[in-house]
């Protein structure tokens, strides 16, 4: 029984059979993808991202989401002022990640501001905790 | 004409093809409230939209972070064909957020005109709240979203809002149809009875002059007191 696994763009997840190290020295590249990090390879597209549960990697998140970023300004409040420091894994990467899933952190943003399109300082505020308590962020 | 003949016209769940206003592109109205510090917020959107669409393939329906929801032309096309009701369009400035070797297709955004009225009592939405010096409205939370829409109150259009709902476009079975038929691609149709509203303890809908053109939302909201 393999003890890793790997993740296919198609939702199917295969056992690996066998990993082989080919040594490689030239420049290489940490590739960032946009949100949802993770990108497929090859022919059965396999899901890889550049780094896997705990790691050194700091990401800056921005509890205010920049792509509402108009409407945190018209009331009254800078993203820049609501960041936190998180582990790369808890961050972005899958499987628990709070950018990561169906109902990730900015979907939960996206859905307050279809019920709340016109919400004040305090509002806004008082969500960030509920879902700050919801995400288990201290 | 019953409850169950309408549906719910929806961004996908997934926020992955969302497409991001352009920032510094798109001016927003910003309401300070002369009596209440707290009140201070964003209004009505005072340009036309000018967004950065992921990579790939657009689909039919493209949605924004602010679920503003925008027709490729096809789609548009198949509206005005069968005719459907309670919609205008804006025209929508579109660029791919990262170098593309294609351009970007040519988008216009839903604008609903049609109208349900108020969301029915037995809905359990109420009016909390009312501001005389900014017209902030605020309203309790939905007990019932399979009473949400009062029949009565609806004016026949294809394309339509509830109050205090107006970001959730509202459509007949035509629509829906038209939709399944023709497999359009980036939206979903929901029950209203399914609607669901995440973690938000209630309704902010701003004014209906935010959402409609200006005269629209006079003749509609006027004697509400929500225009």
């Amino acid at each position: 029984m393999s003890r890793f696994h790997a993740f296919l763009r198609d939702g199917r997840i295969l056992p690996v059979e066998v990993i082989r190290h080919q040594p490689y020295c030239d420049k290489v590249y940490n590739l960032h993808v946009d949100e949802f990090e993770c990108y497929a390879v090859g022919r059965n597209s396999v899901l890889v991202h550049n780094t896997n549960g705990p790691s050194e990697i700091i990401n800056c998140h921005h509890q205010l989401p920049r792509q509402f970023e108009a409407l945190f300004k018209a009331a009254g409040l800078e993203i820049e002022d609501f960041t936190i420091d998180m582990e790369q894994g808890a961050h972005r990467l899958l499987p628990d990640g709070l950018h990561t899933g169906p109902m990730n952190w900015n979907w939960q943003w996206q859905q307050f501001f279809d019920a709340y399109p016109d919400a004040g300082p305090e509002e806004i505020l008082d969500f960030l905790s509920s879902l700050r308590d919801a995400f288990g962020l201290e | 004409m019953t409850e169950n003949e309408f549906w719910h016209l929806a961004h996908p769940n997934s926020t992955v093809r969302n497409a991001e206003w352009m920032p510094g592109e798109i001016e927003l109205e910003k309401v300070v409230c002369p009596i209440e510090k707290g009140h201070q917020r964003g209004g009505k959107r005072l340009t036309n939209l000018s967004i950065a669409l992921r990579g790939g393939a657009v689909e039919d329906f493209v949605w924004t972070w602010l679920s503003e929801c925008l027709l490729q032309e096809r789609v548009l096309e198949l509206f005005r064909t069968n005719g459907f009701t309670g919609f205008d369009v804006k025209p929508v400035k579109a660029k791919f957020k990262h170098a593309s070797d294609h351009d970007p297709p040519r988008l216009s955004e839903l604008i609903v005109t049609g109208w349900a009225g108020m969301a029915s009592a037995e809905s359990g939405i109420k009016l909390t709240k009312e501001c005389p010096a900014c017209g902030l409205l605020r309203y309790s939370r939905c007990e019932n979203p399979g009473k949400l829409i009062d029949v009565s109150q609806w004016d026949g259009s294809d394309f339509f809002m509830v109050w205090p709902l107006p970001k959730f476009i509202f459509v007949t079975e035509r629509v829906a149809k038209a939709i399944r038929d023709n497999q359009l691609t980036g939206a979903v149709l929901e029950r209203p009875a399914d609607l669901s509203f995440g973690m938000a303890p209630g309704f902010g809908p701003g004014r209906l002059s935010y959402r409609m053109p200006e005269q629209r939302a006079r003749e509609l909201g006027g004697a509400l007191g929500i225009d």
